[in-house]
């Protein structure tokens, strides 16, 4: 579960994709996920595509 | 003949007095004799009772007994239970020694099965055995008992859910003839009218509060991405009451109960329904297609602050402002651009951004409709052909899986209770492709 994007906050699936839109391609981003098999959260690098 | 002056004024006088104290006294204390002072209008229309109430207080008493009486048998009470598994909330320290001895050196459980029990509020609103209730009191739920006021009970099966405005349907099976709630007209009902609630507050089954209607078109008040267009009312609402029928003086449903404002959990005297409009259009689409097929315009739509009212010379904050299109999206295609306010649809004035999101969303997939937008103090008519928010939600949803890899979908109610979300927060990952961008082991590190 993905809770915010460069700490921003997730709403809904329509925020989220406009949040991605928004940020330019191969660069680092920093998303707060909750693991649903543990219920643990953290921050995850990743990059955009 | 002159004798008979000082007895007319005085007796104008006498008269004079009376009519200014009556005044005074409906001045002075309205609250004290609310019967007194005037019957709510809808009150007027309900002479069904044989003889002429003795008092000015009646009228409206013996009303709310009415509605009460005529809509209790369509009112029934909802039992949800939710079986589920839940994480070990002890896990993150399940390698740690200390927590190994207590399970003998082996790994403790991953997850533990949980059974929760709900109870909500439902109102029989057709023949077949449709019940109308809250996204909120059956989202979740692995088994429906619906307990009707005459005592009989049916297991129910979900219709449909539309989480977007917390309605659903479910239906049951009877054998015999179903009591029916009747809708009203809630964009008629006004601040001040008598309203009446029923409902299951903490299993106390048919319970009958009253109250006025205290505001229309409240938002904000939960989910922001939600439709929200709420009628506020001080009729008691408490926990278990949700789903269950606000009503006027006629007897017609306006709303449906679905939430409170409350610092302390308890009814605070601030409740709020979802108006009879809204529901009929969401169950009617429940019931015929299992789903709620929302119009898509394609834009990001902002309230105006102050400052672009200032900026833009504008006479007051009403309308939408639109801070993006969709490329290729029907709005696109009709040629409403960045920082166009949007201040009519269809002829009809749009006060904010909700206001167009509700308009729009209600507008069938394939209609046109004619917007009124202010660009460059000039206003101008963009006729535009409505979208569908699903299969926008689907290529939106392609465009995504193109780029990253992954597929998203909203959070499920259960996962929200289960890892103590909010509504309205976050979206799951339904699956990564391995060799996209985030499904790269290279790609991600926890922190």
């Amino acid at each position: 579960m993905i809770l915010s994007v460069n700490n921003e906050p997730v709403q809904d699936v329509e925020g989220f994709v406009a949040l991605i839109k928004s940020l330019p391609s191969h660069q680092p981003v920093l998303l707060k996920a909750l693991d649903h098999r543990t219920g643990q959260g953290g921050m995850v690098r990743v990059t955009i595509g | 003949m002159n004798t008979h002056k000082p007895n007319q004024l005085r007796a104008f006088l006498v008269a004079l007095l009376a009519v200014l104290a009556m005044g005074l006294t409906q001045c002075q204390s309205p609250s004290d004799k609310p019967a007194a002072k005037e019957t709510p209008p809808a009150a007027k229309t309900m002479t069904a009772t044989p003889t002429a109430p003795e008092s000015p207080s009646a009228g409206w008493k013996t009303a709310i007994a009415q509605v009460a009486r005529e809509n209790i048998p369509a009112v029934v009470h909802i039992d949800v239970t939710e079986r589920r598994e839940i994480a070990n909330p002890m896990l993150p320290f399940g390698n740690d020694p200390f927590f190994r001895f207590f399970f003998n050196g082996q790994q403790p459980p991953q997850k533990f099965k949980q059974e929760l029990r709900g109870l909500g509020t439902g109102m029989i609103i057709d023949d077949k055995g449709n019940i109308l209730t809250n996204n909120h009191v059956v989202a979740g739920a692995t088994e429906i008992n619906v307990l009707l006021a005459d005592g009989t009970e049916f297991p129910a099966k979900l219709v449909g859910t539309d989480p977007k405005t917390d309605l659903a349907v479910i239906h049951i099976n009877a054998d015999k003839k179903l009591p029916t709630v009747t809708f009203g007209d809630s964009d008629k009902i006004e601040v001040g009218d008598w309203v009446v609630a029923i409902g299951h507050p903490r299993g106390l089954d048919q319970t009958v509060t009253q109250g006025i209607i205290s505001a229309k078109h409240r938002r904000g008040v939960l989910d922001p991405t939600s439709y929200q267009d709420y009628l506020q009312t001080d009729a008691a609402i408490n926990p278990g009451n949700s789903g269950g029928p606000l009503l006027n003086l006629d007897g017609q449903v306006v709303g449906v109960n679905a939430a409170i404002a409350s610092q302390s959990g308890g009814f605070e005297g601030i409740g709020f329904a979802i108006p009879s409009n809204m529901a009929v259009h969401v169950a009617k689409a429940l019931i015929d297609h299992g789903k709620v097929v929302r119009g898509w315009l394609g834009v990001s739509i902002r309230d105006l602050t102050p400052k672009q009212v200032k900026s833009m010379n504008l006479a007051g904050n009403k309308g939408a402002l639109i801070a993006d299109v969709v490329p290729n999206s029907p709005a696109a295609n009709a040629g409403i651009q960045k920082n166009d306010l949007v201040v009519k649809f269809q002829g009809e004035a749009v006060d904010d951004a909700a206001a167009l999101q509700r308009r729009v969303g209600d507008t069938p997939v394939g209609d046109t409709a004619t917007l009124t937008v202010m660009r460059d103090g000039k206003s101008m008519a963009l006729t535009v052909t409505i979208g569908s928010q699903e299969d926008a939600m689907r290529r939106i949803a392609a465009s995504l899986e193109d780029r990253l890899g992954v597929v998203v979908r909203p959070l499920k109610a259960d996962e929200v209770r289960t890892y103590g979300l909010e509504a309205g927060q976050g979206v799951a990952l339904a699956s990564v492709d391995p060799h996209a961008p985030w499904g790269r082991p290279d790609s991600k590190r926890m922190m």
